[in-house]
């Protein structure tokens, strides 16, 4: 998939898991794919289950950081899987559709979720998609962003579509990713997230490529 | 008896039959129908025509055969009005409107209801009037039967006679010269979206309703209660006026007949027919299944449409929760659940009515590979395994490649339909994502979820491995690392890319270049291989009409009863020949001009090169059964058969 770059020796590498929830329809497929590709198509199939990518982003000259992201299916009978994708992830987008004000109570709820639920140094943004459909816009930015404020998210408007702040959301969340704990490492060993372990809150991560 | 050998040359006797059929100078009605002998096919043979052979004739067998077979005659005449009447023609009317007769006739009180509803088969201004008399004809069709079947005729062949249909429309003859005009007929609605053809001054005054009714083949998908949960056209309110209707016909079928106080038994409607229209009804509580065809289908070949699409239903939610969500809730709007599966539902449909060989033949098709390629590629497969892994299959193309599976699971041909559906006929899998998504395979199990990891690691090559732990993502992505190392290695990527570059084999290619298309399915394996569409059927279009003559021929090689095991059969710009032995079925199409000796030796000359290439064609017991190193429970994958 996305390849990573060749990590000179004494880069640090590391590498996080992201998982992407939201409502379907609200655009978590082309968010991915625009930071992954940098492409958009204007119709895009549902995303079934759920779909794996990676990207490599260099965060400075002497970090790249690898994200292993699980692109969800937002429909509700997948509803029962989600623990499975989020149960050790690093960080979480968590997308509504600024032009569909129930996507936000969706996005709520996945939050409520997350922290209950997920690991809980969890890093989680908020990302209000569609933003070129700014005329239909539903949800007031104040109010999203009041919301991420008082949940300690981290927020953006996006749009996938013309990529407007899509690198800059990805990028945000890899500076909030505590790096200093962040095992150095060479590309030729990555280490994946051991999801065969049992289900239990809060586990431990110590193979996770990040200790949080 | 050397038909009973499953020979693969044609028998003398065969072809001494089909020139005796070329004899008679004039044309004569029955002799062209080339009956080798009395022969019996085996009920295996015809499990899709799965009615009882009750012989006990019903109050209504009179009428309805009658009125069905002037619908079966009534079919072939459009092709006698317009070009000159030629024997092999009429030779086709004969087993066609016997199968009808059959399936309309076959009314027995215990468990099949078959009722002859009318419509005028091109009215459909009047369908909501319609509809209603559909209800009413079925609960006392035999007031029916006759008159209907005349008017049937007359309606048809005003609409023939005339170029315009009783709503008035002036039509493009498009399609004059096809060589299925009772099929691909003068209509602005087709069976498929990109295939559209419009009438002159359009659509004014054409409304949805008018749109809805005119299609040529429909499913529906309903719950018991009758609740809309899928349809392949229309608008909410038209599918659930007429859902409505399906709801109410199959659940006045299942009230205890006032005829027959003392039998207790349920009757179950299964199959009507309103007109041209064919009506096949599945019911599987809490859901009923509606197929609907105008394309002059029998019910075995819509009932095997409607199986392919309640395991396409089931894959998605499995039938333990279909069954549960219904629970004390009859009521429940089933399309929430579904939301997102819709687009597998709709293009499993989509193919079904273009016309799908292998649902029409109940089979897979293979790669064509040298059995060195699969046997490295199953070689690889083997080593890449990981515990978890309980099936592993490389599909090329909408063609099977390669299989693994466990010792004591086999996996089935619709299970294997329901992966190829989704992935071939639908893009949601083709954009180079790793997928991991929960799917039900029916016959496996109907009651869980297994969870399969999908990477198209080519543009048309899939890998796909299941497995039935949830948390095996990791273990089998990393398993497609080591098989991909392996086939790289095993230098197996070349082979399933010029093949799948090449494409299939064209018949000047195999030495019968008079053939231009031809179906083989074999039996024993449930697969069946075809050659190249082009240069012969280089469009949608007429792949189509292709499609449909390999349903006419079909229906009539499997109707019940039927003691023709080979077909020659000649309309417009087509010969065909089809020929059922115990272990194969073929059916060749060739242009006009072809005579039955050439065509009977193409058929003969194909036979010989599919057995002789028959290792690289299918995938059989002995393309892996040298392989040491299988584990215990694991080996490679032989034969589909060992499931029936």
């Amino acid at each position: 998939m996305a390849g990573a770059r060749d990590s000179s020796s004494g880069t640090r590498f590391a590498q996080f898991k992201l998982v992407l929830l939201g409502e379907s329809a609200v655009g978590k497929s082309s968010l991915v794919l625009r930071f992954v590709k940098d492409q958009f198509d204007d119709y895009r199939e549902s995303t079934i289950g759920a779909a794996f990518l990676t990207q490599t982003i260099a965060l400075d000259e002497s970090t790249t950081i690898k994200f292993e992201i699980w692109d969800t299916a937002g429909q509700e009978r997948y509803k029962s899987l989600a623990p499975m994708y989020y149960r050790n992830a690093n960080c979480a987008v968590v997308v509504y559709d600024i032009t569909q004000a129930s996507s936000l109570d969706k996005a709520k709820s996945w939050v409520k979720e997350l922290q209950r639920q997920a690991n809980e140094n969890i890093i989680i943004a908020l990302a209000g998609n569609k933003f070129d459909l700014n005329a239909k816009r539903q949800v007031e930015t104040s109010v999203a962003e009041a919301y991420a404020r008082e949940s300690g998210l981290l927020f953006f408007e996006t749009s996938a579509k013309t990529g407007e702040n899509v690198t800059e959301l990805f990028t945000a969340i890899a500076k909030r990713l505590p790096l200093e704990t962040a095992s150095t490492r060479t590309r030729a060993t990555p280490k994946g997230v051991d999801l065969s372990r049992p289900s239990r809150r809060a586990p431990a991560q110590s193979n996770n490529g990040c200790t949080c | 008896m050397a038909a009973e050998q499953p020979s693969l040359v044609v028998p003398a006797s065969d072809q001494l039959a089909i020139t005796a059929a070329t004899q008679p100078p004039v044309p004569v009605e029955h002799t062209s129908l080339a009956v080798i002998e009395d022969y019996i096919l085996s009920p295996d043979v015809l499990e899709e025509t799965s009615r009882p052979a009750s012989p006990t004739p019903s109050l209504n067998s009179a009428s309805h055969s009658h009125s069905s077979d002037l619908i079966g005659l009534s079919k072939a005449f459009p092709v006698r009005l317009q070009s000159k009447p030629t024997t092999a023609l009429s030779s086709y009317s004969a087993p066609v409107s016997n199968g009808t007769g059959i399936t309309a006739s076959a009314t027995t009180a215990a468990s099949i209801a078959t009722a002859t509803a009318v419509g005028s088969p091109a009215s459909s201004t009047s369908s909501v009037v319609s509809a209603p008399t559909i209800a009413i004809d079925a609960v006392r069709p035999q007031h029916q039967g006759s008159t209907t079947g005349l008017q049937d005729i007359k309606s048809l062949l005003g609409k023939i006679l005339h170029d315009h249909d009783p709503s008035g429309r002036p039509h493009t003859a498009t399609f004059n010269n096809s060589f299925i005009e009772t099929d691909v007929d003068d209509d602005s609605v087709t069976v498929f979206d990109d295939y559209k053809i419009h009438n002159e001054d359009d659509d004014r005054g054409y409304d949805e309703l008018e749109r809805f009714l005119a299609q040529k083949k429909q499913y529906f998908l309903l719950s018991y209660a009758g609740k809309p949960i899928f349809s392949m056209h229309g608008n909410d309110d038209l599918i659930s006026l007429h859902m409505g209707i399906i709801q109410a016909l199959v659940s006045g079928f299942e009230q205890p007949s006032e005829d027959f106080p003392s039998d207790n038994t349920p009757d179950a409607l299964r199959f009507f027919t309103a007109g041209t229209t064919s009506f096949a009804v599945t019911v599987d509580d809490p859901l009923i299944l509606v197929a609907i065809s105008k394309l002059g289908e029998t019910e075995g070949q819509l009932r095997t449409q409607l199986d392919a699409l309640h395991t396409q239903l089931l894959s998605a939610l499995t039938k333990a929760q279909i069954v549960k969500v219904f629970k004390g809730r009859t009521n429940f709007d089933l399309r929430k659940l579904l939301d997102g599966a819709e687009t597998f539902l709709r293009s499993l449909t989509r193919e079904m009515a273009f016309g799908s060989p292998a649902i029409l033949l109940n089979a897979i098709e293979c790669l064509r590979l040298r059995n060195s390629v699969r046997d490295r590629i199953n070689i690889s497969l083997l080593k890449g395994r990981t515990p978890s892994l309980l099936y592993g299959l490389v599909m090329a193309d909408g063609r099977l490649v390669s299989v693994i599976r466990p010792k004591r699971h086999s996996l089935h041909p619709p299970d294997l339909q329901v992966i190829f559906s989704m992935l071939f006929h639908n893009a949601t899998f083709h954009d180079g994502r790793e997928h991991w998504i929960p799917v039900c395979l029916p016959k496996f199990n109907s009651r869980g979820f297994l969870h399969a990891y999908i990477v198209f690691f080519r543009p048309k090559v899939a890998l796909v491995l299941i497995s039935a732990n949830k948390d095996a993502f990791y273990e089998l992505r990393k398993a497609k690392e080591d098989i991909l190392e392996n086939f790289a290695e095993e230098n197996c990527m070349a082979p399933i890319d010029t093949a799948v570059k090449l494409g299939r084999y064209r018949t000047a290619d195999i030495g019968a270049p008079a053939i231009q298309h031809f179906l083989y399915k074999s039996r024993s394996n449930v697969q069946f291989t075809m050659p190249n569409y082009e240069p012969h059927f280089p469009d949608r279009k007429s792949q189509h009409e292709l499609m449909c003559l390999y349903r006419r021929l079909h229906a009539a090689i499997h109707t019940k009863h039927t003691h023709l095991k080979v077909l020659y059969i000649s309309r417009g710009s087509a010969v065909a020949l089809a020929w059922a032995t115990h272990s194969f079925e073929i059916y060749c199409v060739a242009s006009e001009q072809t005579s039955k000796a050439i065509l009977a030796q193409g058929m003969d000359t194909i036979t010989a090169w599919i057995k002789r290439e028959e290792s690289r064609l299918f995938i059989s017991n002995g393309a892996v059964s040298g392989l040491s190193f299988s584990s215990k429970d694991i080996f490679a994958f032989s034969s589909f058969a060992l499931y029936a």
